[in-house]
């Protein structure tokens, strides 16, 4: 999906508002205080970053609320918790094994995403998840090292990596 | 009951954070000791709320936050420069 | 009784913080040592905080934005490193390819 429709807002605007809108929240959960001042300031503030942010990069400009994508995006998060707390009990398995007998090697996995915050998302779970942390983001292509190869298929092992994480993140992201 | 169960949490923690001050030690290279730096960072920000909790403070929070923020800018800071070449 | 769950999921997640430090400690290579540490302590943190919350459920918010924050940085963080000691690596002329558990400290830092 592209990320400039023929009659939406002017680009910087839309990334503007929800920007905008998510430093606020983020201002009032951190000073959990709703008196007029605080709130005003931190509204001023928030306009300003966000403003500032929205013109000089556009990753921001590739965000749409719907129904449908907070659904999705609900579904990512269920399959990231589970990855992440499958990622750790596989750790723990290795850290307290009496001899840590791993292979460590690099392999190389394509992705379908398109916009850049939902690639960076795909990073940000693959290196939460079993044995694998990215080392590079290139185009589609990213640099995966894997903790264990032993016995296993290196393009499997890419597979596997995106397998539950990415088609929610498409939904959401594009 | 509850209080024993949080000493131990604690002590388990401090052993964790006696580790990795271990491998800041002895880490051969520099990205060694920054991924432990960066480990111990995280350690810190449930040790300082788990002292929130025990001591009752909310503002203690506060203290976690920003002393996460600070030390990953740190670590980015660092990492930039480790790339780029001493 | 809330008390006493909170105070077991805290015990839980320094379980957790617990096998981070073991794991940092006992890895043979840097990028095996940043993978340990990240994960095992983004849940572990992540499991005090939920404690914490079962203590002072008016609290929850802010501890929200930690957990959150944690969540999005420390696999940042830990990347940039990763990046780092890739990059140092191939410098070196430790090659592209670490196929062996072996290959670790013998390259010099910088």
């Amino acid at each position: 999906m592209s990320s400039r429709d023929v009659n939406a807002t002017p680009f910087a605007l839309r990334g503007f508002v929800w920007l905008w809108l998510l430093l606020v929240a983020i201002w009032l959960a951190v000073s959990s205080t709703f008196a007029v001042e605080s709130v005003l300031a931190g509204a001023l503030i928030s306009a300003a970053l966000a403003a500032f942010f929205a013109r000089r990069f556009d990753i921001w400009g590739g965000i749409r609320v719907s129904p449908g994508r907070v659904y999705h995006f609900l579904l990512y998060t269920g399959a990231f918790l589970r990855e992440l707390v499958h990622a750790n009990i596989a750790m723990m398995r290795y850290v307290y094994a009496p001899r840590i007998q791993i292979e460590p090697g690099i392999v190389t996995v394509k992705t379908r995403l398109k916009s850049p915050i939902g690639r960076l998302a795909l990073a940000n779970s693959i290196s939460l998840t079993p044995g694998s942390l990215v080392l590079d983001l290139e185009g589609d292509e990213m640099l995966v090292h894997c903790l264990d190869l032993r016995g296993a298929d290196p393009s499997e092992v890419a597979r596997g990596m995106t397998r539950g994480i990415e088609a929610p993140l498409e939904k959401t992201f594009g | 009951m509850a209080e024993t169960i949080l000493l131990a949490a604690a002590a388990l923690i401090f052993l964790g954070v006696v580790l990795g001050v271990l491998r800041l030690v002895l880490g051969p290279t520099a990205v060694d000791r920054v991924a432990a730096i960066d480990m111990l960072t995280i350690t810190s920000i449930s040790l300082i709320a788990l002292y929130a909790l025990v001591a009752g403070r909310f503002i203690y929070l506060d203290v976690a936050l920003v002393y996460g923020v600070l030390s990953f800018l740190a670590v980015l800071a660092v990492a930039r420069y480790l790339e780029r070449g001493p | 009784m809330t008390e006493l769950i909170g105070s077991i999921v805290i015990l839980i997640g320094a379980v957790f913080l617990f096998s981070a430090g073991l794991g940092m400690f006992r890895m043979p290579d840097a990028f095996t040592r940043i993978q340990a540490g990240t994960k095992a302590t983004t849940l572990g943190n992540t499991l005090v905080l939920i404690g914490i919350a079962l203590y002072f459920p008016s609290w929850s918010l802010k501890l929200l934005i930690i957990a959150y924050f944690v969540f999005m940085t420390n696999p940042i963080s830990s990347h940039a490193l990763a990046r780092a000691a890739y990059g140092l690596q191939g410098r070196c002329g430790g090659g592209v390819r670490l196929e062996t558990a072996g290959t670790p400290d013998e390259r010099s830092g910088p």
